[in-house]
């Protein structure tokens, strides 16, 4: 069955409908909020194996919220929400072990050597933001949430999350000043 | 400046008001230092759109799905489950079984005012004596003590004493058997006794059920259809002298998913129920004119139509298989019934389910002014449809 005309809303609702139905409402979401959520948690936890840990678990999570009736009004965001809550709380657990940082995320395979290293130094940047800074400009610049989602994921006003963002960016700029100079003359 | 520099921010995101962004022009074109800022903006967001977006794996994929849908095939677990489930559901049967066992006099030694010689006695019992007919299709039905005379009727037989004697099984005067022809049609066709003792009627304690209001939208595919049969293991009283009449008994439940794990309908059925109950009799000797009481024993096996609201609940523990529970309150035209069910069920395809399990009946009956129960325990076994 195809469910991609149907909007968020209706695709949560079908989630209470037996397995079949259900699964192909599922299925349609996974595939539009999949990817999303999978670079979030990568990102975030920056360890495949607890991305991938996390990221079944959101979905779990999401599966079993939507048995419950609820209004859903933003599902990226609630999904996002999710998601944020499992991989801060993988992050503390964690945080007294050693985490070994994923290869493929520290140094990605581009053609462009330079704007590689380019996006080299903007997560070191990002890495020295503060965390509410840090974690609005991953939403933000990484994963192209809306102001919206970000406002609702956060709990926070929409204005607040575009200010919260405007001082990430500032911060990298500044972190990043005397590079990205360098990198103007070459680009 | 400060209010400028986030004005570039919003414009690059394209959030900025229409109405400022002649402003925000003019100030770029006026102030270096925020072109510098637009440009190396320019330079980081170009770098961003181009990170690698990365995709689920397949197998990180197939995991999610196999969880939230399938999950891991395990046999072990399927049989420990399914083994479970049978075990619960055999303990709380016996729990409705012996729960019950107090309102049923187990033996005849519990005749009161029993006169030192009953043998010799003759009486006529007065017509209120009379046994009532508590069921659709009597089957087997006769007193077990003293003696009804001047009465004739399908279920008088004459015994010797009120303990022990000699017992005939009564098969020529009540031999009606209903035939149940097919599958899930075995609607009352057996036919009551010609000679039937005059009935008084038992009041319907049937509640009426109440089904909700048709609406256009209907999901009907919330809606699950069950046909069950039922064999029966034990029952209280245990009847020695009947046999239990060979009617197919069977349930059929309508039920409505008001959510993943809860059901909630109504169900019909039809199964025999073993009665035993007694009559107080107040006694004459003819000789003497000495007065006492007897207590009139009587079993019988009422093939009984039931009807009730049930609730269902199920988990989805292992892949294609879901132990149960279901309670169910009903009635029959003698009295209200009681059922609890436990049992798993085989998910076959998406919409058909095969169930087995146990359930425990309680059903209550009164015979004039006294109240009596009789318990069962049934095997359960049926086939589950999604419409």
């Amino acid at each position: 069955m195809d469910y991609s005309g149907y909007s968020d809303a209706e695709l949560f609702g079908l989630l209470r409908e037996k397995k079949s139905i259900a699964e192909a409402a599922f299925a349609e979401l996974y595939s539009r909020y999949a990817t999303r959520i999978y670079n979030y948690c990568r990102t975030i936890l920056r360890n495949k194996e607890d991305a991938e840990d996390a990221f079944q678990e959101t979905f779990a999570k999401f599966y079993q919220s939507a048995q419950q009736e609820r209004e859903m009004t933003n599902l990226p965001a609630y999904l996002l929400r999710i998601a944020r809550n499992t991989c801060l709380n993988m992050k503390r657990q964690r945080r007294q072990e050693i985490v070994s940082f994923d290869e493929e995320y520290m140094h990605p395979t581009r053609d462009d050597p330079d704007r590689e290293e380019m996006l080299k130094l903007i997560e070191t940047a990002v890495e020295l933001l503060p965390d509410d800074l840090r974690e609005i400009f991953i939403l933000r610049e990484y994963q192209g949430y809306r102001y919206a989602e970000i406002a609702q994921a956060l709990n926070i006003s929409e204005e607040a999350a575009r200010v919260r963002a405007y001082r990430a960016r500032k911060q990298v700029q500044k972190i990043l000043a005397p590079y990205i100079k360098d990198f103007a003359q070459h680009m | 400046m400060e209010k400028y520099s986030f004005w570039v921010h919003l414009l690059l995101e394209g959030e900025l008001e229409p109405s400022k962004e002649a402003e925000i022009f003019e100030a770029l074109a006026k102030h270096p230092e925020l072109r510098e800022e637009f440009r190396h903006l320019v330079l980081m967001n170009r770098s961003l759109r181009e990170q690698v977006v990365r995709t689920p794996p397949p197998k990180l994929t197939q995991t999610v799905f196999d969880r939230l849908f399938r999950g891991k095939r395990s046999i072990a677990g399927s049989l420990l489950t399914f083994g479970g489930g049978v075990v619960v559901g055999l303990l709380l049967s016996l729990a409705i079984f012996f729960a019950g066992r107090w309102s049923q006099p187990s033996h005849l030694s519990e005749v009161v005012a029993t006169p030192p010689e009953l043998p010799v006695v003759e009486f006529t019992m007065p017509s209120h004596y009379q046994p009532p007919v508590v069921s659709d299709t009597i089957h087997h039905r006769f007193p077990v003590s003293v003696v009804e005379q001047g009465r004739e009727g399908a279920g008088a037989q004459e015994v010797a004493s009120l303990e022990g004697g000699d017992w005939d099984t009564p098969t020529e005067v009540n031999a009606v058997y209903p035939v149940s022809v097919s599958l899930g049609a075995s609607v009352a066709l057996g036919t009551e006794s010609p000679s039937r003792p005059s009935v008084e009627p038992i009041p319907q304690r049937l509640p009426a059920l109440t089904v909700g209001n048709p609406v256009s939208s209907v999901p009907w595919d919330r809606f699950r259809g069950e046909y069950r049969e039922t064999i029966s293991l034990l029952s209280n009283p245990r009847i020695q002298r009947v046999t239990e009449p060979l009617v197919r008994q069977f349930q059929l439940h309508l039920g409505y998913q008001i959510a993943p794990q809860h059901i909630v309908g109504v169900a019909v059925g039809r199964e025999p129920f073993p009665q035993r109950f007694y009559l107080i009799a107040h006694m004459e000797t003819e000789e003497e004119h000495e007065e006492y009481d007897v207590r009139v024993y009587y079993e019988q096996m009422p093939v009984l139509w039931w009807a009730g609201g049930f609730y269902h609940t199920q988990w989805e523990l292992l892949p294609r298989v879901a132990p149960f529970a279901e309670v169910l309150v009903g009635g029959t035209r003698v009295g209200p019934l009681f059922k609890a069910a436990v049992g798993t069920s085989l998910q076959l395809t998406d919409n058909v389910a095969l169930q087995l399990g146990v359930e425990g009946s309680a059903l209550l009956y009164q015979v004039y002014e006294k109240v009596f129960a009789t318990q069962k325990v049934n095997l359960i076994y049926g086939l589950k449809v999604g419409l």
